[in-house]
Parts: structure tokens; sequence; C-alpha cells
């Protein structure tokens, strides 16, 4: 039988995030390193390679990083290479590059991924 | 031990600078050569045309050397910051009056800091919120910027030089202390 894992731990994790900015406050999956290499195994890519860059604000973001997130995000690790080609596409979006990021009017890129069920 | 948390924010980029620097400023203005970077926003250059005049007028600068940033919504391109660095001796830049803008200018007015030119950035008074938090990003928090009320894209060319009289004595003060 498996054992049930600590809920206090993972609401201490979840305020962990929170206090340090990491998140909105919404419920989140810790990323631990054992976690992200799972995701990391999923792709081919190197996880220093540059799949994003936001050059307002000079940052930019790996594969590591991305994989990161998406962990936390409550991605499964076999799905991590769609969110390396949702990342592909919004690269190649001008409206996700641009200014929109902090604009007034407050967009956001949406992407739907429509897959075998 | 349990595992590391990871940090998802990605500590190593190139904004995350240690801390920015700062021009040395200027005695007064005299003799000094305007940089007017404008940010095509509307009303944007007459509003820093008319500063650039008064500066002329009341404060002995030596002239202007306008030059316009095509995308209001990035910082500007490195060759522009070099050219109007080798023209220039102080820079103002604007107006910043929409979110993206108002980073973006303040974004400016830090990177001619770090090549040596007091600077001064403009942006209405709606968005110290994206302007401080842009400073924050670029390593100089509570970089100090002028502001002139909301709206300006709507004003007549009168209230516009209205408003650029306004700002004058910030844009100076910025620029020289």
């Amino acid at each position: 039988m498996t054992e049930a894992p600590d809920p206090d731990a993972a609401q201490a994790a979840s305020e962990y995030c929170y206090a340090q900015g990491w998140s909105d406050g919404l419920p989140l999956v810790p990323a631990s390193q054992p976690l992200v290499d799972k995701f990391l195994a999923a792709t081919s890519r190197a996880p220093d390679e540059v799949i994003g860059e936001l050059e307002q604000v000079g940052r930019d973001c790996t594969v590591y990083l991305a994989a990161v997130n998406a962990a936390m995000a409550g991605c499964l690790p076999e799905y991590f290479p769609v969110v390396l080609a949702a990342f592909d596409a919004l690269m190649r979006e001008r409206a996700a590059r641009g200014g929109g990021w902090q604009s007034t009017s407050g967009p956001a890129p949406m992407i739907v991924v429509n897959g075998p069920g | 031990m349990p595992n590391a948390i990871l940090d998802p924010t990605g500590a190593t980029t190139t904004a995350a600078q240690p801390a920015a620097l700062r021009a040395p400023r200027r005695k007064d203005l005299a003799g000094a050569t305007v940089g007017l970077l404008v940010n095509t926003k509307q009303n944007a250059a007459p509003f820093l045309d008319e500063v650039g005049r008064l500066l002329i007028e009341r404060h002995g600068a030596a002239g202007t050397m306008a030059r316009t940033k095509v995308n209001f919504a990035a910082p500007a391109p490195e060759d522009l910051v070099k050219e109007m660095t080798a023209g220039c001796d102080v820079i103002i830049t604007g107006i910043g009056d929409c979110g993206s803008c108002s980073a973006s200018a303040v974004a400016d007015g830090i990177a001619f800091e770090a090549a040596g030119l007091p600077a001064a950035a403009i942006c209405s008074d709606a968005f110290r919120v994206t302007a401080d938090a842009m400073a924050g990003l670029r390593g100089a928090p509570g970089y100090q910027y002028a502001t002139t009320p909301h709206p300006v894209a709507v004003l007549t060319s009168e209230q516009v030089k209205e408003r650029a009289a306004q700002v004058l004595d910030d844009v100076v003060a910025l620029l020289t202390t």
C-alpha cells in the first residue's frame, strides 16, 4: 500500500512558494530536482537552451526554467514536449513578445491543445 | 533532508544586474546638448520639443537632438542609445502614458545613466506602478523620474505646452542633482 503524503507539508510548501513571490497564492506543486529531472528526461533539448526571450525585461526562459514552471503548474513530465512546442509557437507570435505583457489593456496569449484522449 | 524547492523565476537574468549605475550630475544645463528620445505616443513629440525649447530659453542649453524610438513598448535599441550618448550631454525620454511605454521610458533612462548621461524620464502619474516595477527589475529600485498628470494624449497643443512648463523644474532637478 502506498503511504499517503503529508497534507500539511503540501500546504506548507504552497505557502512557502507564495512567500517567495513565486505564485499568486493558488495551490501548486513544489518543484524538486528529481521531479524536474523527469521533465528534462522527456525531451532531447538541452536544459540551458533558451526557448523564450523578453527583451523588454532582459529575461530569458530556458528549457530548465520551463520544466520547473511546468512542474509547479501540475503538468505531467510526459507532456513537457507539448509545453516546449507551445513556447516555440509563442515566440513566433509578435503579440506575445511585444509590450503586451505589461500593457494597460492586459492581453495574454491563450493556447488550446487538442490531442488524443 | 528533504529536497530543496526549486526557484522558478530564473534568477540569472540580464536584467538582474547588481546595481544600476547613475551618471554624474551636471552643475547646470548651460551649453548642454539635450537629447530628446521621443517614443511616438500621442503628444510625446510636441511635449519633449517644448521641454527642450524651455531648457534652451531658460537654462542656457545649447540645443536639442531629437530621435524617435519606433517601438514605444520596448526599450530603445542599443545603436540608438549609442548614437544619442555620443551626441548629447543629457537625455529626456517619454512620454510614458501607458503600461508598457512607461516601463520602457524608465528602462531607457536607466540605460542612459549606465552609459554616463544624466537622464530624465517623463511618465504620466497613472503609471507609477509599472515604471517603478521596471526600475526594480533593471537594478535601480527607487529610480527617480518626472511625472505629469494623466492623460497626455488628449491634450491640445496649448495644454501640452503648459504641461511641459509645469514639469520643467522636475526635469532640471533630475538632470542636475
